[in-house]
């Protein structure tokens, strides 16, 4: 076995410290590659009298006892001669370059302004490219959660990709000769149709029929289907700023604004027409279709009855469009042989209904929400809890299949139900037309954090049929503060019931891990937790006594059923499986808070596990997309790196407390990203003439500061206000750092020095934000709470100050 | 160009390619961590794995059909088995990571000790890679990374023992792949007089089946699909091998039961089903229970709803039809059928709701109503 990773390891890793002894000044270049010429010659040298003793012993037959080590080392000096060979390479790649180059004069492309655009046609195509791109971005990433499961990573990821991809459009467009506006725009509106088709076409290539993607597929996914949009996003962008700047003067910053103001009409848009009026697809070929629309009359000198046609059948794709709902075609695609019967978007997600061989199925979200005929599930849900008291009167169902399960509480002599569904689509689907029933139910349509802390109801029994907290949104139903508030709307001996996920035979470390942060969690509010283990793992918490004993209860009660009895089940089976979950439960686990939501994290985690051999390589490629490219920006643009990082962490963190608060993501996600374009366009639109360093300092220390107080006081100040009031405060919040990065663009781009042009600042600006989302939903905040992280951001930003200004002239 | 701007960029272009050399360098460091562990003894309940064999290639794995050839270090398809020193060494011996007692129906085994406990074991590993694995969390990983038990051969006797248990099952993951830690407890067993049970994929070699059957008293067959493409999407096996499988356990006289996941959109064609049961019909397998099951969304199929009720009901029928005797539907509570008929009188001779038996017209294994043989092995 040879070393080839080992080798090249230790190659790369010696590189860097020879590298970094020459940035700090310990010798010279000169001196650095001295020794990195004289490895190679050394490596070459053995390599080659290895080889040639080889082709001796091979010609001439040679008995050479020790053959098999010179073969050894033949090899493992040319691994060796491989890897220092290739920083020679790249040392001298640019003299390549220069000898295969047509014209030898190597240069970057001045844009020339060909289309004749006027300022005012330029103005509005920044508009209409802001406001796509944001429209295109919020549609596809709403539907890259719904398919590979709604991972904060995932959206980590996504936004991340779209900076990314954005980031290589911009640096593509500073050397391409491609100038003509109107091409451009073609090719952006292209752009989008492409990313729609790879979105289908790789969920088809990739995934089996019900099969959801792993991380690893779907980071693929999401990096190929979303690039042709967000490079040509980027790509566009830059050119019009350019062209902005040679047709009047106009600052990079003033465009910025342009674009922004478009991606906040885009954000609203969305947040408006998804609330139950558009769906996903719908509205996307909406947009395509008015971007189309747009090039074709604005831009392009047609004849009347040509621009006439173009109208006429603009207007006849969207009648259609609109009539048809073509999202029902799409869902199919996704969902193969099971056959789609309706479709439609609410502000909290999407629900399918669908057919298969006659049993009707709700996917909610692309995930089987509810299914005809499972005794199982529907009396596990209901009797491991219930059974628990000995007169349940009040009992609250908190989301769920109301169907099935009003059917099992009904068996018990319960006064009144309260079903608590925060979808109000999915709550008119589910109330069950029937009097006799519906006389004991009490539907709300509420968020259930909210209502909970806000009742003044107390129940005998409450039942969560909430999903795991498979993301952060859900997360909030498992947290401390949340059982607190659930132990508050308990009457004496009041039994609560949740079920973080599956009972199995055997639990891993990511789920053991997972379940004693949750069980420590619960512990502090309850005197005693049970697991009950059946098909889902319940955790029955009371301060009375809990028991898995279940057959004996029933027996006790006088309960029937068809699955949950003696003949399916025996107590001290059951006694076992539950005492062997409290075993392996850690009392040291961090607990699940609003602070540490690390219960997701560890849910993530779990499913990572699912494909173990994916794990390092899916690492690997985020750490080449993200945060290697952060290494080529330039010193003095490590400001604007770092402000947009901590903006974008920001903006994560923003939307966490935001869905602690108010509970609700997809609807207000784009009003939070509209109330951040706003800052930044209203920072950078203004008209900065000064470019001395305090212009700089400012804004930078102002910024760290106000991280760290948002990041110590923002969770208690909305916590303690109506919604409402919590929306204005976080819109607020989310503003204010906005409009001083937008500045802080806005005075970077103005400097006269070497990598100050747009494009570089940009490009920075990209970066930083692609690392900011991954960084902060896939480490900060899993690994050291809200409060920390965002001081962290606040951290680096100020250190990045001091190394961008030393040595660098504003 | 400017010299110093011309320099920018060539080192701007190093940085670049550093990172991604690094990037491509660390590409392989799975691989790489392995070869680091490779030189370490397999762990403390290392074994010498049965049916090796050294080829040109490396060592192979003779013991199911994936036939791995290993070299120093690697492990094996099935996570369970590690070339160590030239010999190949089973990871999985005497370190189960789960051990309960089920009753012996949920196996299922209808026709064997009806109403009687079996302790069930299994360590990590499987040969296959199903996409619907309801123990993906040990199936799909090795031993030396889940908790285990230390509970060796004699101690899995003793603990079934106390436990009042008539049998000892292989089970949950896929017992094939701890073959050696299989073999021994179920020798010891025997010697006990307890019964050892076999709940596997099936996808194993003739040699190795010949040897375990010595010591298995049942099985229970996972017989996944009837078609070549899908077994191999399904569960990336074959097919053939299972079919073989099947005909040895039947010619070596171990009671065998079979089970069809009936997988929505995937194996539920009413055709395929056809073609299956009419297989086991000519193959001489019309005495052996059929059990249809329930499919639920599970591991990565968790888009996929259940099997249709339906479904399930016009399988069992076309068992039927085809002349299998014993055709079961499990899954369902409340829809199952469940209760054994005497293939020669019709009536009901076992009773069964859930795993308890309410009604047990056989006595030495012949119907209390006609007096003719119902095939199993019942006291």
């Amino acid at each position: 076995m040879y070393h080839v990773v080992s080798t090249g390891i230790a190659s790369i890793i010696l590189y860097l410290i020879s590298y970094v002894l020459f940035v700090s000044g310990f010798y010279s270049i000169q001196d650095h590659r001295r020794f990195w010429n004289a490895l190679l010659a050394l490596t070459f040298i053995l390599t080659l009298a290895a080889g040639l003793l080889l082709a001796l012993q091979i010609t001439y037959k040679w008995n050479i006892s020790f053959i098999k080590t010179v073969l050894k080392w033949h090899v493992e000096c040319g691994i060796g001669m491989a890897f220092t060979g290739i920083f020679h390479f790249v040392w001298h790649i640019s003299y390549f370059g220069y000898l295969f180059k047509k014209d030898r004069n190597i240069k970057i492309a001045e844009i020339k302004n060909v289309t004749g655009l006027t300022i005012r046609q330029l103005r509005f195509n920044l508009l209409i490219i802001g406001f796509t791109s944001t429209t295109v971005q919020l549609l596809l990433i709403r539907e890259m959660m719904t398919l590979a499961g709604g991972y904060e990573l995932i959206a980590g990821t996504f936004l991340g990709s779209w900076i990314f991809g954005s980031a290589i459009g911009t640096s593509a467009a500073r050397k391409s000769d491609l100038n003509d506006i109107k091409k451009i725009n073609i090719y952006f509106a292209g752009s989008v149709l492409l990313s729609l088709l790879f979105i289908i076409l790789l969920t088809r290539v990739f995934l089996n029929p019900g099969e959801t993607p792993s991380f690893l597929i779907s980071i693929i996914i999401t990096l190929i289907s979303i690039f042709p949009v967000t490079f040509l996003s980027g790509f566009t962008f830059l050119k019009l700023i350019t062209s902005g700047k040679q047709i009047s003067s106009q600052s990079a910053g003033r465009s910025f604004s342009y674009e922004t103001t478009g991606s906040i009409i885009g954000g609203i848009l969305v947040s408006l027409l998804l609330g139950g009026l558009l769906n996903t697809y719908q509205l996307l070929i909406l947009v395509i279709i008015l971007n189309i629309t747009y090039i074709l009359i604005f831009l392009f000198n047609l004849s009347k009855p040509v621009r006439f046609t173009v109208l006429g059948l603009a207007v006849l794709i969207i009648v259609i469009d609109l009539s048809i709902n073509p999202d029902r075609y799409f869902r199919q695609l996704f969902l193969g042989n099971i056959n789609v019967l309706e479709t439609f978007d609410t502000p909290y997600g999407n629900i399918t209904t669908a057919e298969y061989s006659g049993e009707r199925n709700i996917y909610y979200n692309q995930r089987l929400q509810s299914y005809r005929n499972d005794e199982m599930e529907r009396e596990e849900n209901i009797h491991y809890a219930m059974l628990q008291h000995d007169n349940p009167k009040n009992v609250l169902l908190i989301s769920g299949d109301i169907r099935s399960n009003l059917k099992e509480v009904l068996k018990y002599d319960v006064d009144r139900i309260v079903f608590l569904e925060r979808d109000p689509t999915l709550l008119r689907m589910d109330i069950v037309k029937n009097d006799s029933l519906t006389k004991k139910l009490e539907p709300i349509n509420d968020d259930p954090l909210i209502y909970i802390n806000r009742t003044e109801k107390q129940f005998d029994v409450i039942l969560q049929f909430l999903p795991p907290p498979t993301t952060l949104q859900l997360n909030r139903f498992y947290t401390s503060e949340y059982f607190a508030a659930v132990r508050k709307a308990l009457k004496n001996n009041g039994v609560f019931m949740c079920s973080p996920g599956s009972g199995e035979d055997y639990y891993s470390k990511e789920s053991i891990i997972l379940y004693s942060s949750i069980v420590n969690s619960l512990k502090i509010h309850f005197k005693n937790v049970v697991p009950v283990v059946g098909n889902k793992l319940y955790f029955i918490s009371s301060d009375g006594d809990v028991t898995s004993s279940i057959c004996r209860l029933l027996k006790e009660r006088g309960i029937k059923n068809t699955y949950v009895n003696s003949d399916y089940l025996a107590d001290d089976l059951m006694n076992k499986k539950s005492n062997d979950v409290m075993a392996i439960i850690n009392p040291a686990a961090q607990k699940n808070t609003a602070e540490f939501p690390v219960a997701c994290f560890h849910y993530q985690s779990y499913n990572l596990s699912k494909n173990s051999n994916e794990r390092i390589p899916a690492i690997i490629i985020l750490i080449i997309i993200f945060i290697i490219p952060a290494f080529s920006v330039k010193r003095r643009n490590f400001i604007m790196f770092s402000s947009a990082a901590a903006l974008a962490g920001f903006e994560i963190i923003a939307l966490l407390i935001l869905q602690s608060v108010i509970g609700n993501m997809y609807l207000l996600t784009g009003i939070i990203i509209a109330s951040l374009m706003s800052g930044l366009a209203t920072g950078s639109y203004s008209d900065m003439k000064s470019r001395k360093l305090i212009s700089i300092i400012f804004p930078v220390v102002f910024l760290a500061l106000f991280y760290i107080g948002e990041g110590h006081f923002l969770m208690n100040i909305v916590s303690s206000t109506s919604k409402y009031l919590a929306l204005i405060i976080i819109l607020i919040s989310v503003f204010i750092p906005a409009v001083f990065t937008g500045r802080l663009f806005n005075v970077l781009t103005r400097s006269t020095e070497p990598f100050s042009d747009p494009a570089s600042v940009y490009n920075a600006d990209l970066k930083g934000s692609a690392v900011g989302f991954v960084v902060t939903s896939g480490y900060l905040i899993p690994s050291m709470g809200i409060s920390s992280a965002i001081t962290v951001l606040s951290v680096f930003i100020v250190l990045t100050l001091l190394v961008g200004i030393i040595g660098n002239k504003y | 160009m400017k010299k110093e701007e011309f320099n920018a960029g060539k080192r701007e272009f190093v940085k670049k390619c550093f990172a991604l050399s690094s990037g491509i360098a660390l590409m392989p460091c799975n691989n790489y961590i392995e070869s680091y562990f490779a030189d370490q003894l397999p762990g403390i309940y290392k074994k010498e794995a049965m049916f090796q064999e050294e080829t040109a290639r490396g060592i192979m794995c003779r013991i199911c059909p994936n036939e791995c050839v290993l070299k120093e270090g690697e492990i094996s398809k099935c996570n369970n088995r590690k070339v160590y020193k030239s010999r190949l060494y089973t990871m999985a011996y005497g370190n189960p990571c789960t051990a309960n007692i089920d009753p012996v129906e949920k196996k299922p085994l209808y026709h064997f000790y009806p109403g009687s406990r079996a302790y069930s074991i299994a360590t990590a590993g499987c040969n296959l890679v199903c996409l619907n694995c309801q123990n993906w969390s040990i199936s799909q990983t090795s031993p030396d990374k889940t908790q285990n038990f230390s509970l060796p051969p004699e101690q899995v006797v003793n603990e079934a023992v106390k436990a009042k248990c008539r049998s000892i099952a292989y089970t949950y993951s896929e017992p094939v792949t701890f073959f050696e830690y299989t073999f021994d407890t179920a020798t010891l067993a025997r010697k006990e007089g307890i019964k050892n049970i076999m709940k596997s994929n099936g996808y194993i070699n003739e040699e190795p089946l010949r040897k375990i059957c010595t010591v298995i008293d049942a099985a229970n067959i996972d017989l996944k699909a009837f078609s070549e493409s899908v077994y191999l999407k399904l569960s990336g096996g074959k097919l053939k091998p299972v079919l073989d499988t099947l005909k040895i356990y039947k010619e070596m006289g171990v009671w065998l039961e079979i089970t069809n996941l009936v997988v929505s959109s995937w194996t539920d064609k009413l055709e395929e089903i056809k073609k299956m049961c009419g297989w086991l019909a000519a193959n001489g397998f019309t005495n052996n229970p059929l059990h249809f099951s329930r499919f639920y969304p599970l591991y990565k199929l968790d888009q996929l709803p259940p099997t249709p009720l339906d479904i399930l009901l016009k399988a069992a029928d076309i068992a039927a039809s085809e002349g299998l005797k014993y055709v079961y539907i499990g899954n369902t509570p409340g829809n199952e059928a469940a209760d054994t008929r005497c293939p020669s009188c019709g009536k009901t001779v076992v009773r069964r709701q859930g795993y308890s038996i309410l009604l047990n017209n056989i006595a030495d294994g012949k119907c209390l109503f006609c007096g003719k043989k119902v095939d199993g092995v019942w006291s």
